[in-house]
C-alpha cells in the first residue's frame, strides 16, 4: 500500500477536486500550459489533467517502465513514448468537456484500460448535459403524470401498451419458425465459431489480449452486440443462438436437429424450489465478475471461463432436467432474462381459449414436432420474458399454430402482474430488485475500473497485491450489495412516506420501484459498451483477417491494429441513450407508484422522492461518464 | 428476506468454491515463468585490517580472491553497447576505506579523452531500489565511480592528484549522471600490455548530499561497467554487469 | 496421336510437380528462421539459439507474441530492428561470412529482467 500511496492521494484529491473548484494541472506561462506526465503499467500520472480552453497545452509523457502510447479522444491525437525518452504533444485544447485518453502501444495485459482523463474547462458539455436531463425528466414527469382520458392505457400517451405487431402471421416468418433447422442453424454456426474462439484462446496463451480472435470477439464483438441491440431490443436473443447448451441438449435428447427424448438422459433432477429464482444468477455473474481483470484481456483465461462455462453446462444437463443450466447457474442469463422485460419482443399465445381446450398441453410436454418447454416455461399462458429463452420449440409442437412471435412497445413486462399464486415465474421479489440493484454497481465498477483514470484501481484488479485485490473485492462486494441497494431502500422509504399510505409495505415498494433501474441500467450498460466499440472496434477485422494467429492476412486487414472511430460521438451517444433510458423508467416508474400507493395525489406525492432519486441517479451517472 | 440470504448463502459456499478454483488457475496461467534468469553471484568485499594499497600491481591484490563477473552490451538506450566482457573484481575493506580492483582485458591502451579512452566504473544503489537488473535504469539512484584513463594519465603527472581519476557522480536514472561537489575517490591504472588493472578507493562512509553510503551495514546492489577507448565507446555505448547484491564479509 | 501428346504432358506435369515440390524450400530465397520474442519471465527468445551455415542467407522473421515492446539486436552483425510492439513481425536478413557465436539481444527495455533476454547465434 506504500508503493501505491501516491496513487491514492491522487485518487483522494481527483475525486475530491472534480467536485469542487477546479485547479489546473502544470505550469502556465503565458497561455502554454506544461504538464509532466508519467505512465506506468496501468495508468497515467496525473491521471486527470486539467486545463483551461484556449490554452496552449504541452505534455511532457515519460514512461517509468515499458514502451507505452497515448491517444486522446475527439482531438484524434496519437503518440508513443519509449522508456528513457521524452515525447512532447503540444495541441490547442478548443474543444471544452472531458476527454479520455488511452495508451496506445500493448504494453501488458491491463493496457485496453490504461485511460486517463483530459478536462478542458468549463465543462458547458456537461453543464448543458445536466439541464438536460433535468428537463427531459420533468417533461417525462408531465406527461406520465397526465391524467388520462382513454381507456387504453398508453406510454407516453402516444403508444398504446397493448400494440402488437405479430411477425409470425407472414407466412415465410412463421415457416422459418416451425422449422427445426431454426434456431438450430444460427447455433450450429455459433458452435464453429465457438470452436475457433476456444482454439485462439488457448493458442493465445499469454500474449495480448487485444490482437487474440478469442479474446476480441467474445468481449469486444459478443458483448457489444448483446449489450447495445441484442439485450435492449430482443431480450434473451443471444439464448436463442447460444452454443452453450448444444452439447446438453444434445446428450440429452439424443438428437441434435430433431425431435428424440421427450425426458432427459441424465438423471434429470428437478431443481430445488428455493433456488429458483433470479439469486443463483445473481451471485454466478457477481463472482465472475470478480476475476474480469484476467478473462477479458489474457486469452488463456478466456479459454478458462468458456471451458469452466461449457463444461458445468455439460454437466448440469446430465444432472438436472432440461435447461437448468440456462435458467439459474449461466452466467450472462440472469441480466439478459431481467432485462428481457424491458425488450421490443416477446413470444406470447395467440388465443388463450384455443390453449385452455387444448389436452394435453404439447408446448409444455412435447410431441413429435417439437419438445416441451425446454426453459420449464409454460407457454400457455406466459406473460413475461425473464424465463423465455426464445428457443420456439413451442412454434413447432403447437399443433394450432397458436403461437405468436411479436414485436411489442418497450418494456410493457414491467407492468405485468402475476398470473397465479403458484405461479413461480412471475413473482416480483427481491431477486429481481437485487438483479436490477447489482447491475448499477457492476457497472460503475467496471467503468471505473476499464474506461476511468485510476491506475490503482487496475494493479487492485489484477492482483499486483493481494491486499489490494481483497479490498478490492470488499468494496465492489460492498458497492454492489449494499450501498446501491441501500440508497434505494432510503429513497423507496421516503417515497413510501411522501405518499401517506400506510399499509403498504415498504420490501413491496423498494421491489417494484427498482424495475424503474431496468431502463437505465440498459441505458448505462449500452453507454459504456458504445465506448468499447468505438476505441476497440478496429481490432476486430484485424483478428478476423488472422484469427489463429498464424500470420494469415485473410481480409487484409490483419495489421489494422488500434485505430478508433468516431471517439468525439461518444459522450453524445452516451448521453441520448441516458436520457432515452432516463424517459422510460420514469414513464413506468409512475404507473408502478399508481399501483402501489393507488391513483392520485397519494401515488404522486410518493413518487417524487424515486423520481429525484432517478434523477440524481442519471445526473452521477453523467458526471461519471462526462463530469 | 431471511429466505433470500438462506438461499444466497446456500448457494454461494459452491460458488465461492469454482471462485476460489478459478482464481488459483488464473494466478497459474499468469505465474512468471522465467526462462535464462540467472541468479548473479553477490559480490563480496573481504575484510582486512592492512592500509589497501592504490597500486593494481601491489601484492597485496594477489591474497584476495577475486570474482568474475561477465559484462553485456548495454541494451536500454541508444546508443547501444557491442561487446560481451568479462571482468575481474575484488572487493576489499578495512575500518577506513573500500576498494575495488578491477581487471579486464584490452587490446591497446587508449588515453586520449573524452570519446577515444578506456574506462571502467563501479555503481552502487540502496538495495530497495524500484528499477532492477540495470544500473542507472529508470527511477533508481545510486552513486557512479567512473575512473577514465585520461584523467589517470594527468593525475600522475606532477602536482596531480589521485582523485582526479575518479569522478564521483550521482544517478537518477538513464543520462542523469552528474559530479558530486566534492570528488573524494582515488584510482589507479595499470596497463599490463593486454589489458587493464584499475584500483578504485573511497572512505567508508561520506558526508556529502548524495552520496552513497558504502558501510558494512549498508544494504547496497552493485554492478560494473567498461569502456574501450578503440572501439569508440563513451557514455551508453559500454559493457555492463547484471546489478546484483553487495555482501560484506565481516571482520 | 492423342494420346500420346496427353501422356507426355502428365509425364512433364508429373516431373515438374517432383522438381518444384521438392526444391520448393531450398531455392529461390534465404533460409527463413522464425523468432519469437516474449519477455524472459514468459519464455524468452524462442528458439534461445538460432544455428545457421556460413556464407547461406539468412531471414530471421522476429515475432513479436509478448505483451510488452521488444526489440532484435545482434551487435557483432550490426542487425537492429528497431523496436517491436507487440503483435508486429520483422525481418532481417544477412549472410553470415564467418563462424563462430553471436549474442543477440533486446534492446528495449520491457520487463524486469529485460536483462535477461538475450540468446545466440551459432554460425557453422
Amino acid at each position: 500500500m506504500i508503493r501505491h500511496s501516491s496513487t491514492i492521494l491522487t485518487l483522494a484529491v481527483a475525486v475530491a477536486l472534480t467536485a469542487c473548484s477546479p485547479e489546473y494541472s502544470g505550469e502556465l506561462i503565458g497561455n502554454q500550459r506544461t504538464v509532466d506526465v508519467k505512465v506506468k503499467r496501468f495508468g497515467y500520472d496525473p491521471g486527470i489533467i486539467t486545463v483551461r480552453r484556449g490554452e496552449t497545452v504541452v505534455l511532457k509523457l515519460q514512461s517509468d517502465d515499458v514502451t507505452h502510447g497515448f491517444y486522446l479522444f475527439d482531438y484524434d491525437i496519437e503518440a508513443s513514448v519509449d522508456p528513457g525518452e521524452t515525447r512532447i504533444i503540444g495541441f490547442v485544447a478548443d474543444k471544452p468537456g472531458r476527454f479520455s485518453f488511452r495508451c496506445s502501444v500493448t504494453c501488458g495485459w491491463m493496457h485496453p484500460y490504461e485511460y486517463g482523463y483530459l478536462r478542458v474547462l468549463p465543462n458547458n458539455r456537461f453543464y448543458a448535459g445536466i439541464v438536460l436531463v433535468v428537463l427531459v425528466a420533468i417533461g417525462a414527469f408531465i406527461v406520465a403524470t397526465r391524467r388520462r382520458k382513454d381507456g387504453r392505457d398508453r406510454l407516453f400517451g402516444i403508444i398504446p401498451l397493448d400494440w402488437r405487431w405479430e411477425l409470425t402471421k407472414y407466412k415465410p416468418m412463421r415457416a422459418l419458425f416451425k422449422s427445426r433447422w431454426f434456431p438450430a442453424g444460427l447455433i450450429l454456426v455459433n458452435m464453429v465459431i465457438f470452436g475457433v474462439i476456444l482454439f485462439s484462446a488457448l493458442v493465445g496463451g499469454v500474449s495480448a489480449g487485444n490482437l487474440n480472435f478469442g479474446v476480441m470477439i467474445t468481449w469486444v464483438l459478443w458483448w457489444v452486440l448483446l449489450m447495445t441491440i441484442f439485450v435492449p431490443i430482443a431480450g434473451r436473443f443471444w439464448c436463442l443462438m447460444c452454443p452453450f447448451p448444444l452439447i446438453g441438449d444434445w446428450i440429452q435428447r439424443g438428437k441434435l436437429i430433431g425431435v428424440g427424448r421427450q425426458k432427459s438422459w441424465g438423471l434429470n433432477k428437478k431443481w430445488p424450489k428455493k433456488f429458483r429464482n433470479l439469486w443463483p444468477l445473481t451471485l454466478v455473474f457477481f463472482v465472475t465478475t470478480l476475476f474480469f481483470g484476467f478473462f477479458t484481456v489474457i486469452p488463456i483465461a478466456t479459454f478458462a471461463l468458456l471451458v469452466l462455462v461449457v463444461g458445468t453446462a455439460i454437466a448440469v444437463a446430465l444432472i438436472y432436467e432440461k435447461r437448468t443450466f440456462c435458467l439459474y447457474i449461466c452466467p450472462v442469463s440472469g441480466f439478459q432474462g431481467l432485462y428481457a422485460n424491458f425488450a421490443a419482443v416477446e413470444v406470447r399465445a395467440k388465443d388463450l381459449e384455443v390453449c385452455k381446450a387444448h389436452r394435453p398441453k404439447t408446448c409444455y410436454v412435447g410431441n413429435e414436432n417439437g419438445y416441451g418447454c425446454p426453459w420449464l416455461e409454460h407457454p400457455y399462458d406466459m406473460n413475461r420474458n425473464t424465463y423465455c429463452g426464445l428457443c420456439m420449440e413451442c412454434f413447432k409442437s403447437c399443433p394450432y399454430d397458436n403461437m405468436a412471435f411479436n414485436i411489442r412497445p418497450f418494456g410493457t413486462d414491467l407492468l405485468t402482474e402475476r398470473k397465479r399464486t403458484d405461479e413461480v415465474y412471475n413473482r416480483r421479489s427481491t431477486d429481481e430488485a437485487f438483479k436490477g440493484l447489482t447491475m448499477v454497481g457492476i457497472l460503475i465498477v467496471f467503468f471505473l475500473v476499464m474506461q476511468g483514470p485510476y491506475g490503482l484501481l487496475r494493479d487492485m484488479v489484477r492482483v499486483e497485491t493481494l491486499t489490494g485485490y481483497w479490498l478490492f473485492v470488499a468494496a465492489y462486494t460492498l458497492t454492489a450489495f449494499a450501498v446501491i441497494p441501500g440508497l434505494f431502500l432510503g429513497a423507496s422509504w421516503l417515497s413510501k412516506l411522501a405518499s401517506g399510505v400506510k399499509d403498504v409495505p415498504l420490501k413491496k415498494v423498494f421491489v417494484d420501484f427498482s424495475y424503474c433501474l431496468i431502463p437505465l441500467g440498459i441505458a448505462r450498460w449500452a453507454a459504456f459498451s458504445v465506448a468499447v466499440l468505438f476505441v476497440n472496434g478496429s481490432y476486430v477485422p484485424t483478428v478476423l483477417s488472422d484469427p489463429l494467429s498464424l500470420g494469415w492476412d485473410l481480409f487484409g486487414t490483419a495489421r489494422l491494429g488500434f485505430h478508433p472511430f468516431w471517439t468525439g460521438a461518444i459522450p453524445y451517444i452516451q448521453t441520448v441513450l441516458l436520457l432515452l433510458g432516463l424517459v422510460f423508467s420514469v414513464e413506468y416508474g409512475y404507473r408502478f407508484a399508481e399501483r402501489l400507493f393507488g391513483p392520485g395525489a397519494a401515488a404522486r406525492r410518493g413518487w417524487i422522492p424515486m423520481f429525484l432519486f432517478l434523477v440524481a441517479l442519471s445526473i452521477s451517472f453523467l458526471w461519471l461518464f462526462e463530469g | 428476506m431471511k429466505g433470500s440470504v438462506k438461499v444466497a448463502l446456500g448457494f454461494s459456499t459452491p460458488l465461492l468454491l469454482f471462485g476460489v478454483v478459478f482464481f488459483l488457475l488464473m494466478r497459474f496461467f499468469t505465474r512468471d515463468q522465467l526462462v535464462g534468469v540467472t541468479d548473479e553471484p553477490p559480490i563480496q568485499v573481504i575484510y582486512t585490517s592492512s592500509e589497501i594499497p592504490l597500486d593494481p600491481s601491489s601484492e597485496f591484490w594477489l591474497d584476495i580472491d577475486q570474482t568474475n563477473v561477465h559484462l553485456w552490451p548495454q541494451n536500454a538506450r541508444v546508443p547501444y553497447g557491442t561487446e560481451e566482457r568479462d571482468l575481474s573484481v575484488r572487493g576489499v575493506y578495512n575500518d577506513r576505506e573500500i576498494a575495488f580492483h578491477l581487471e579486464f582485458d584490452d587490446d591497446k591502451e587508449d588515453r586520449e579523452g573524452p570519446l577515444n579512452r578506456d574506462a571502467c566504473a563501479v555503481f552502487f544503489g540502496p538495495a530497495n531500489s524500484p528499477a532492477t537488473a540495470q544500473m542507472m535504469a529508470h527511477g533508481s539512484t545510486g552513486n557512479l565511480w567512473h575512473w577514465v584513463a585520461d584523467e589517470d594519465a594527468l593525475s600522475r603527472q606532477e602536482g596531480g592528484d589521485p582523485t582526479q581519476a575518479v569522478l564521483e557522480l550521482f544517478t537518477t536514472g538513464p543520462g542523469t549522471q552528474t559530479p558530486l561537489e566534492q570528488q573524494t575517490v582515488l584510482g589507479w591504472g595499470e596497463y599490463s600490455g593486454t589489458g587493464w588493472s584499475v584500483v578504485i578507493k573511497r572512505q567508508l562512509d561520506s558526508v556529502q548530499d548524495d552520496a552513497v553510503s558504502v558501510e558494512p551495514d549498508s544494504e547496497l546492489i552493485i554492478s560494473f561497467a567498461v569502456w574501450d577507448g578503440s572501439k569508440v565507446e563513451a557514455l551508453a555505448r559500454k559493457s555492463i554487469s547484471i546489478v546484483t547484491n553487495l555482501v560484506f564479509e565481516s571482520n | 496421336m492423342r494420346r500420346v501428346t496427353l501422356n507426355g504432358l502428365l509425364a512433364v506435369s508429373f516431373v515438374a510437380l517432383l522438381l518444384l515440390s521438392g526444391c520448393a524450400g531450398n531455392e529461390g530465397g534465404p533460409e527463413r528462421i522464425e523468432l519469437l520474442a516474449r519477455a524472459p519471465e514468459r519464455g524468452n527468445w524462442y528458439p534461445q539459439e538460432i544455428v545457421v551455415e556460413r556464407g547461406r542467407p539468412v531471414t530471421i522473421v522476429v515475432k513479436n507474441v509478448d505483451i510488452a515492446t521488444h526489440s532484435f539486436y545482434l551487435p557483432a552483425l550490426g542487425l537492429d530492428t528497431g523496436p517491436l510492439k507487440p503483435g508486429e513481425t520483422q525481418e532481417v536478413t544477412f549472410t553470415p561470412e564467418f563462424a563462430g557465436e553471436f549474442l543477440f539481444l533486446c534492446a528495449v527495455w520491457c520487463s524486469d529482467y529485460h536483462m535477461w533476454e538475450r540468446g545466440y547465434l551459432r554460425v557453422e
